[in-house]
C-alpha cells in the first residue's frame, strides 16, 4: 500500500458555490492525497455532485464559484478521470464503446493501457471484446463495469466517481467497490466517491482501506472524519444516513397476517389470494423485421402468488424481468405500442375475479390490484395538482373523494394536508413517491405491487417510503409485492421471497430460508452482493 | 422532515425574459383588439374606408386621411380598420378549423390503433399537394367567399397539426404517469382528456403559429386576386388593389403589407413566448 503522501493532490479551500443569489455550497474545505479515499455522503440535493464538479473544474451552467478555491497539483491532462452517475450517460450511442472509453490522454503508454484494460476486464468478469460492442448492445451493469475498467486503465492519479452505484444492481456495485479498493491500495489512486448510501461507503472501507467521509447537508459540511469514527457522530443527518441503510426495521411484524385496524371495506368475500398462473410474455417479430432469424423470443415465464397481509419480495438483478412481471400482474402489459409486439398469455385471478393477463384487463382488476411505478419523477401527471391525482382513481370506482378523504390519505402517508394544492414538481422525490402510494391507496386495493419504488430515491427517503408502506400494509391488510434488487430492503420486511433470473423463477420460499441459505446461483450472488455493502 | 431537492435550474433566467416578452406581447395584442373594437364605435369614420371619393384619390398621409388614400379615394387608415375584423377573423377561424380537429384526430390516431393508419394516410395525401394548389382548389370549389377562404387556409394546415399532435400524444403515452392513469382504471374519454391536457401549451403555440401563417397566406391569395370579395375587404385584397400603384403611390400597398407582416410577426413571437408555460417549473 502506498503511504499517503503529505502533499495533497487536490485541495478545496473555503469553496462557495451559488446559482444566482442562492448559495448551493458553503465554505467547504477538503483535501485528497494519493492513495486516499474520500467518500462524499449526503441526501439528494445536498450538493455532493456539485462539489465533485467543482473539483473536476466543470460546473453546470448557471452555477458560479463565489468564494474559495480549488487547488490541483496533479500533472498532465489525463490525470483526473470522471466516472458518470448513469452508465448510459458515459456513452454516445453512435460509436463503439471502446472508442469512447479509451479516448482521452492516458498516463501510460497505449500498449500498457491495453494490457491494463484487459486485466481490469478480467477482474470485473467482463469479456474484453465487449468493448467492441455498441452501447445499446450492453446491459447497464456491463456499461458501468466497462466505464470503470477504461477509466482505471488510463492509470489516472485521481478518480472522481459520481454515484456510481445509483443506477446499477447491487452485484455490480459490489464488484466495482472491490476493484476500486484494490486500485487505491496497489496503485495509489486517489478516489472521491459520491453516494447517498452508507453501505456503499462501508463497502469501500473493507480490508483495511482507510476511508475518510464527508457528510453534506443542504450545501453545508456536517461532519468530516474517518468512516469508522463517523458512525459515532451524534448529528441527526449522519445518523439518518446510517439508519437508512441498516437492514432490519425497528418493529418486525409478527402478527401481520391479522391486520389490527378494522377497515370498513373488508367484507367476508374479500379476496385473500392473488394468483398469476402460466404467465408467459414473449416478443414477437414485427412485420417489418428484416432479420432472417426473427423468432419469437420469450422474455418471461413465471407464476406468482400473493396473500393479503403478507409481503412477498420479488428479487432479481437488473434485466431479470421483475418489472415486466409486476406490470403484467398489475394489468398494465404493453398497450398501443407497435414497435414492440409483446405477446402476453396467462391468467390472473383473485378469489372473486378472473382475468386474462393480456391487455386490457377489466377495470375491476385495477380496483383490487394497484401498481406503483419506479420513477416518481415521471409517474405523476405533471399538470395536475396532488388532489386531482388522488381523486382520479376514487372517481373511477365511485369511492369517497371529498377533500377530507384527500386530507386523510395525505395524512396516512405522513404528508401535510396543504400538499393537496401542490403540483408534483413542487415536491421532492420521496414526497412524490408517497403521493404515488396515496394514489394507489385511494382506490382501496387489496394488493399493491411496488416496482422498485425506492430506486430513484436517496437512502433516507427510501427508508421512509418503505416504512410507510409497511405500516399501511399492516393497517389495511394489504398484500404487497416488493420488487427490488437490493436484498437489504427485504430482510425484516418480507415474509415470502421469490428470486427471478432471466425471466424465470429460480427460487422461492420463506424469507428466512431464501435469505440465509439461498440455493440458486442467482440467490447466492445477490446475497454476496448485499453483504459487500452491508453496514 | 424537510426534503429539499429543488434542482438548480439554469434556464430560469431565460424563462423570466420569455415571460416578460409574453406579457409585453399580450399587452400589445390586447391593445390592438381594443383599438379595433373602439373603431367600431365610429361607423361614419369607418365608412370613409369604403366610400368612393375620386376627388381625393392617391393623397399622401395628411390630417384628414392619416395614412393617405388609395386609387379610389378611400381613407387607407379607415379601410385598414374596416378590413381588420375580416382578415383576423378569417385567420383565427382557419386556425380553429385546422387545429381543433387536428388535435382531436391526432390524439385519436395516437390512442386507437384502427384509426391510426387511415388518418395518417389521409394526412400524407393532403401533404403531397402544395399548399397553394390546395388553397386554389378550395377557392374554385367554394367561390371567393369568406367561408371558402377559411377552408382554403385551414386545409393545408390540418394535416400538419394532425401529425404534430399525434407525435406529441404518442410520446406522452409511454410516460409512466399515463400508465398510472390506466392503472387507476381510467378508460375511454377520460383517458383521452388526461392525454390531451399536458399538450395544451403546445397546442396554444401551434394555434398561434397557424394564425400567423394563415394571415400571410391570406395576404398572398389576396395579392393574387383570390382573397376576400370586394364586399368584405381584407388586408390581402387591399394588397391587390395597391399592386398597380406600387410606384405611383407606394403607401397603398405598403400600409396593408406592413400591417400583415407586423401582425404575423407579433403573433409568431407571442407563440414562442408561450413556451416557458409549457413546462411546469
Amino acid at each position: 500500500m502506498t503511504p499517503p503522501t503529505s502533499e495533497p493532490l487536490i485541495a478545496a479551500r473555503g469553496l462557495c458555490l451559488s446559482a444566482g443569489k442562492k448559495p448551493l455550497l458553503r465554505e467547504l474545505s477538503c483535501t485528497l492525497a494519493a492513495g486516499e479515499v474520500l467518500v462524499v455522503l449526503g441526501r439528494s440535493g445536498a450538493g455532493k455532485s456539485l462539489l465533485l464538479r467543482a473539483i473536476a473544474g466543470f460546473l453546470p451552467e448557471g452555477v458560479r464559484q463565489t468564494g474559495g478555491r480549488v487547488e490541483r497539483t496533479v500533472k498532465g491532462t489525463g490525470a483526473i478521470r470522471w466516472l458518470a452517475q448513469e452508465p448510459d450517460a458515459a456513452f454516445s450511442p453512435y460509436h463503439r464503446a471502446s472508442r469512447q472509453l479509451l479516448a482521452g490522454k492516458p498516463q501510460v503508454s497505449p500498449q500498457e493501457q491495453a494490457t491494463r484494460f484487459h486485466a481490469y476486464c478480467q477482474e470485473l468478469a467482463l469479456a474484453p471484446d465487449l468493448a467492441q460492442a455498441f452501447p445499446h448492445e450492453l446491459s447497464g451493469g456491463e456499461r458501468a463495469r466497462l466505464a470503470l475498467a477504461a477509466a482505471l486503465s488510463a492509470k489516472p492519479q485521481v478518480l472522481l466517481a459520481d454515484e456510481p452505484s445509483a443506477a446499477i444492481d447491487l452485484a455490480t456495485v459490489a464488484d466495482l467497490l472491490t476493484v476500486l479498493r484494490r486500485a487505491t491500495q496497489n496503485e495509489g489512486l486517489a478516489l472521491i466517491l459520491v453516494t447517498h448510501d452508507f453501505g456503499v461507503a462501508h463497502g469501500l472501507s473493507k480490508d483495511g482501506t482507510n476511508v475518510r467521509a464527508l457528510v453534506l447537508e443542504a450545501g453545508s459540511l456536517v461532519a468530516q472524519d474517518s468512516l469508522a469514527a463517523l458512525a459515532h457522530r451524534p448529528q441527526a443527518s449522519v445518523q439518518a444516513l446510517i439508519k437508512a441503510t441498516t437492514t432490519a426495521p425497528e418493529n418486525p411484524r409478527q402478527t401481520s397476517s391479522q391486520p389490527t385496524s378494522t377497515t370498513t371495506r373488508k367484507t367476508e368475500t374479500s379476496p385473500d389470494i392473488l394468483q398469476a398462473s402460466g404467465l408467459t410474455i414473449s416478443l414477437a417479430p414485427t412485420a417489418h423485421s428484416r432479420q432472417a432469424k426473427a423468432k419469437t423470443k420469450q422474455l418471461l415465464a413465471a407464476e406468482l402468488s400473493l396473500q393479503r397481509g403478507k409481503t412477498t419480495a420479488l428479487i432479481g438483478a437488473s434485466g431479470s424481468g421483475k418489472s415486466l412481471l409486476a406490470r403484467t400482474v398489475g394489468g398494465l402489459s404493453a398497450w398501443r405500442d407497435s414497435k414492440t409486439r409483446l405477446v402476453v398469455q396467462g391468467e390472473l385471478a383473485t378469489s372473486n375475479l378472473r382475468a386474462s393477463a393480456a391487455c386490457p384487463v377489466p377495470r375491476a382488476w385495477h380496483g383490487q390490484v394497484q401498481y406503483v411505478a419506479q420513477d416518481p419523477w415521471r409517474s405523476l401527471h405533471p399538470r395536475r395538482r396532488v388532489a386531482a391525482i388522488l381523486r382520479e382513481g376514487a372517481s373511477n370506482f365511485s369511492l369517497p373523494k371529498s377533500a377530507t378523504r384527500i386530507a386523510e390519505l395525505l395524512e396516512e402517508l405522513e404528508l401535510p394536508a396543504a400538499y393537496a394544492q401542490r403540483f408534483p414538481h413542487q415536491l421532492s422525490g420521496g414526497e412524490r413517491q408517497r403521493v404515488a402510494l396515496a394514489r394507489a391507496l385511494a382506490v382501496s386495493p387489496h394488493f399493491i405491487l411496488a416496482d422498485e419504488i425506492t430506486s430513484a430515491l436517496d437512502s433516507v427517503s427510501a427508508a421512509r417510503v418503505l416504512s410507510v408502506l409497511a405500516r399501511l400494509a399492516q393497517e389495511n391488510g394489504l398484500g404487497v409485492l416488493l420488487v427490488t434488487h437490493d436484498l437489504r430492503q427485504v430482510a425484516g420486511r418480507a415474509q415470502e421471497v421469490q428470486i427471478l433470473e432471466a425471466g424465470k423463477v429460480v427460487e422461492s420460499g420463506t424469507a428466512a430460508q431464501v435469505l440465509q441459505t439461498p440455493q440458486s446461483r442467482a440467490g447466492q450472488r445477490l446475497r454476496t452482493a448485499a453483504q459487500a455493502v452491508a453496514w | 422532515m424537510a426534503e429539499s431537492t429543488r434542482e438548480i435550474d439554469p434556464s430560469r433566467q431565460e424563462n423570466t425574459a420569455w415571460r416578460l416578452t409574453f406579457w409585453c406581447l399580450a399587452t400589445c395584442l390586447t391593445l390592438t383588439l381594443i383599438a379595433l373594437a373602439l373603431a367600431q364605435l365610429f361607423p361614419s369614420w369607418l365608412e370613409s374606408g369604403a366610400r368612393l371619393n375620386p376627388a381625393a384619390r392617391l393623397q399622401s398621409p395628411n390630417r384628414t386621411a392619416w395614412l393617405g388614400t388609395d386609387g379610389l379615394g378611400r381613407d387607407l387608415c379607415a379601410r385598414l380598420f374596416l378590413a381588420a375584423p375580416n382578415s383576423l377573423g378569417v385567420a383565427v377561424a382557419a386556425a380553429c378549423l385546422a387545429v381543433i380537429p387536428g388535435a382531436l384526430l391526432g390524439a385519436l390516431a395516437a390512442t386507437w390503433r384502427l384509426a391510426d393508419a387511415p388518418l395518417m394516410r389521409l394526412a400524407d395525401a393532403l401533404l403531397t399537394l402544395p399548399p397553394l394548389v390546395l388553397a386554389l382548389a378550395c377557392l374554385t370549389l367554394f367561390g371567393a367567399s369568406p367561408q371558402g377562404l377559411i377552408f382554403a387556409l385551414a386545409l393545408p394546415e390540418f394535416p400538419r397539426s394532425l401529425r404534430f399532435v399525434r407525435v406529441l400524444a404518442r410520446s406522452q403515452i409511454s410516460e409512466p404517469w399515463f400508465l398510472a392513469s390506466r392503472g387507476l382504471g381510467t378508460r375511454g374519454v377520460a383517458l383521452f382528456w388526461i392525454l390531451l391536457r399536458p399538450l395544451a401549451p403546445s397546442l396554444a403555440v401551434l394555434f398561434a403559429q397557424v394564425v400567423a401563417v394563415a394571415l400571410l397566406v391570406e395576404g398572398l391569395l389576396g395579392f393574387l386576386g383570390l382573397g376576400l370579395p370586394p364586399s368584405h375587404p381584407g388586408w390581402g385584397s387591399m394588397l391587390a388593389e395597391g399592386r398597380a400603384l406600387l410606384f405611383v403611390a407606394p403607401q397603398v400597398i405598403l400600409v396593408p403589407g406592413v400591417c400583415i407582416a407586423l401582425f404575423a410577426f407579433l403573433v409568431q413571437l407571442f407563440a414562442d413566448s408561450l413556451n416557458p408555460f409549457a413546462e411546469p417549473r
